[in-house]
């Protein structure tokens, strides 16, 4: 995912991670759940598919590390907190106006989630 | 089913360490810091870890390394070697057959007569993967680096080369009155 294929769409993961990010900065965990919160329990994501996107968003500028605190919520173990950058915040804003002319598409040939059947 | 939670973390420690080496440094700790904080979370909240989430969370960890691994193949040097490697097999395994079509070709009793594809294809195949196997010994070699350093990867390598060589050896030997042109050959 380098910056200039950013015009492509964003794969689920890396959508939801930034989406979860545009809120504020948070950890590993963090992210989880509100990955989780944000897709009212549609989109549980695993560390492996967290970790494995992380690093890429991280290599195409999408997000960057922010400092290692403390969540008082958690542990007394200091965690990483990601946030977005600039270029991420970019991404999601095309990705949402992406998704916003696909609805109105549909919308436009009446198509609604009831009268489809999706398979991914 | 109760699991406990020092013991899961026991092993998906383990689990962690067959990341590759860059990834495990850079978020191995912060993989394991959040799978300890999913358990610490269900079992705070239900007083036990469900057996069916562990099973989700190894899962879906062991397909992030085959990813991470299949990645780094694709994108680093092994993937550019593989290819090099592999061409190269197959040219020298080929070159390595060519003598025995010569000979079949040569010494072929009728014109109208079969020609063995299937054996040469297999013999060329059996040659490609003895080299595709030797090379990367060689260029260890060549690099001054130990053959030695990985002797789980060495002993298969070397037991799969002798059985491939007797097979070809075998066949070589068991087809050279064909192909030297010997009459009611089989």
């Amino acid at each position: 995912m380098s910056s200039e294929n950013q015009k492509t769409s964003l794969t689920p993961a890396v959508f939801h991670i930034l989406l979860a990010l545009s809120s504020g900065e948070l950890h590993g965990y963090g992210i989880m759940k509100q990955v989780e919160a944000d897709s009212q329990g549609q989109v549980k994501m695993g560390a492996g598919t967290l970790y494995g996107s992380i690093k890429r968003m991280l290599d195409a500028g999408l997000i960057k590390e922010s400092d290692k605190r403390i969540d008082p919520q958690m542990d007394d173990e200091r965690r990483i907190y990601y946030q977005i950058t600039g270029v991420g915040e970019k991404a999601l804003s095309d990705e949402i106006a992406r998704y916003k002319h696909i609805v109105k598409l549909a919308k436009k040939l009446k198509l609604s989630p009831k009268t489809l059947v999706y398979d991914f | 089913m109760i699991f406990e939670q020092k013991t899961v973390l026991i092993i998906y420690k383990k689990l962690v360490a067959f990341y590759p080496p860059e990834f495990r440094e850079q978020f191995g700790e912060s993989m394991k810091q959040t799978f300890s904080d999913v358990c610490r979370e269900h079992k705070r909240e239900f007083h036990k870890i469900p057996l069916g989430l562990l099973i989700w969370m190894f899962m879906e960890t062991s397909v992030g390394i085959i990813k991470e691994h299949f990645i780094k193949l694709k994108r680093g040097k092994n993937m550019e070697n593989f290819k090099i490697n592999f061409k190269s097999a197959t040219i020298i395994g080929l070159i390595s057959v060519l003598p025995f079509i010569t000979l079949e070709l040569v010494n072929r009793r009728t014109l109208s007569q079969d020609f063995p594809f299937p054996l040469f294809v297999f013999l060329w195949l059996l040659a490609t993967a003895f080299i595709f196997m030797l090379m990367p010994i060689v260029q260890t070699v060549q690099t001054g680096n130990k053959i030695a350093a990985k002797p789980a990867v060495l002993l298969i390598s070397g037991v799969f080369m002798v059985i491939i060589a007797f097979l070809w050896g075998s066949i070589v030997v068991d087809q050279m009155p064909c192909f030297m042109g010997v009459p009611n050959c089989d």
